[in-house]
């Protein structure tokens, strides 16, 4: 992958005439949002003040949290509105451009994501999913290794008293990879959060979830502390997580200061990082600034690493 | 009434502790009998191995007899589960300095078959690297159940005896195989 300043060339010297172009649209788009934050905030206290003098409160109807909801579900469908071609072109013009730039080996698709099969395959999230979207998938190849990430939401409703409420099972980056290694089983690699609050307890809990393959206990106990690890073949989890391998999972988790899951399951590498959208526009930040583009680099730059950090193009096993 | 309850619960007690034991020490079988099947798919690809040096390395002549005579060692039916082990580590040792020694063939370290076999190799190294790894933990984890309050009194009665671990040596805990020699 090419560096930042590399980019920054980039930046300066050839999309630069493009970049004005759209932050002159970003003004407009900002104004508009003001403007509709403004609308939203005088239709909550019109509905306050309303629902005082008609005297709603009496009827046990709260007015403040129904200002609240529908002026926020104004402007969450305002915002949607008023932002969507920009955020179309800013996808076009400046993300496609930096990605095929900084990594020409891979293709950047604004719409396309990760197939719910292959999210649901990874056996890192086990809830039944309702709701399964994304966008911004990048794919190709790096050295010997076929890769590919986009953003995912996958939810999970409930209902109760005609009331339906959506639950996130996973929101981030979703990246798969082809493995090094040859093998038929599956592992997945959880942040133990039983285990840091409950210790002992946590872990025979873990050790009896009925869910889940057996748990694996390992020889690193730095990674340990950290992940909760399941599969269904002793060495063949063991084979995968080497002492090398555990080493560089804990410095990515370091370095991405984001909570990881990994599932390993018939040569195939699934991470999932979760954290916000990856690459859409914040109307918000300046798009002439190079330090708002640097943010996108750094994002985009967290996924691309796995495959360097895990050494995923280490070919020296019979698998090639 | 209470009485009953009691017998039947401290036998419901005995049970799972006898049953943890042996399934304890079954694991600790069944990986061995893991890590056996590796090293004999290793032991397979000697005959191989010392074919294609040949062919090359003629100097190297003593190097291979040796590794031919500690796989005929290795694969005769009479030896015991300690000189197994010992085998298998100068196995390891042995296999090093052949891939040392091949560094000054480089028409041997480029042609096809041997850098098949070396995958095959690197690729089987791993594996019973992590093996060995697994048979630790499972011995462990039966060591633990035998010297711990209150299995150590049925493991006692039922005569389990600690097991050892296989030694795993330093540099393979940084590097867990032979495959940075020819990176």
């Amino acid at each position: 992958m090419k560096k930042l300043s590399e980019l920054m060339n980039f930046y300066y010297d050839k999309i630069y005439p493009q970049i004005e172009t759209l932050e002159d649209d970003r003004k407009k788009v900002l104004f508009k949002i003001k403007l509709s934050i403004f609308i939203c905030i005088f239709i909550a206290i019109a509905i306050i003040t309303t629902s005082y003098y008609i005297g709603l409160l009496k009827k046990g109807i709260d007015p403040i949290y129904w200002a609240v909801a529908i002026s926020l579900a104004l402007y969450g469908i305002l915002y949607k509105l008023i932002i969507s071609d920009y955020r179309n072109d800013f996808k076009d013009e400046v993300i496609q451009k930096i990605v095929s730039f900084l990594e020409p080996t891979l293709k950047y698709n604004k719409n396309g994501y990760i197939y719910k099969e292959e999210f649901i395959w990874s056996n890192l999230f086990q809830k039944k999913i309702d709701r399964y979207s994304g966008n911004d998938l990048v794919e190709g190849k790096i050295e010997e290794t076929n890769i590919k990430f986009s953003d995912i939401k996958a939810e999970y409703k409930t209902t109760s008293k005609n009331k339906t409420t959506w639950h996130t099972i996973f929101r981030g980056q979703f990246f798969m990879a082809d493995l090094n290694k040859e093998f038929n089983d599956r592992m997945v690699v959880l942040p133990d959060s039983a285990e840091k609050l409950l210790g002992g307890i946590g872990r025979f809990l873990q050790s009896h979830n009925p869910d889940r393959d057996k748990l694996i206990k390992l020889d690193n106990p730095e990674f340990e502390k950290e992940f909760v690890v399941y599969a269904n073949d002793e060495i063949t989890s063991r084979y995968i997580l080497t002492h090398s391998m555990m080493q560089r999972i804990l410095n990515f988790k370091k370095k991405s200061k984001k909570e990881i899951y990994l599932s390993f399951r018939n040569s195939k590498i699934f991470v999932a990082v979760s954290s916000k959208d990856m690459l859409e526009p914040n109307p918000f930040k300046p798009l002439n600034d190079f330090n708002t583009i640097k943010e996108y680099y750094e994002s985009f730059k967290i996924v691309v690493d796995i495959v360097n950090e895990l050494k995923l193009n280490r070919r020296i096993w019979s698998k090639k | 009434m209470g009485l009953i309850l009691a017998i039947v619960f401290a036998v419901g007690i005995l049970i799972l502790m006898y049953n943890s034991l042996v399934a304890k020490k079954n694991q600790v079988d069944n990986i061995f009998a893991s890590v056996d099947a590796l090293l004999k798919k290793r032991y397979n690809l000697i005959p191989n191995l010392v074919s294609s040096v040949q062919e090359y390395a003629k100097h190297e002549k003593n190097l291979l007899e040796k590794i031919t005579d500690l796989r005929s060692r290795a694969i005769s039916p009479a030896i015991s589960e300690a000189e197994r082990v010992s085998i298998d580590k100068e196995m390891t040792s042995m296999l090093k300095s052949i891939m040392v020694a091949v560094e000054n063939y480089p028409n041997l370290k480029a042609s096809e078959n041997f850098m098949h076999l070396q995958r095959m190799l690197s690729e089987i190294e791993e594996q019973i690297s992590a093996a060995r790894r697994a048979y630790n933990q499972a011995v462990t984890d039966y060591n633990n159940a035998i010297e711990m309050f209150p299995t150590n009194i049925m493991a006692s009665f039922i005569h389990y005896k600690r097991k050892a671990l296989f030694s795993i040596p330093e540099d393979e805990k940084i590097n867990p195989n032979i495959k940075d020699l020819f990176n």
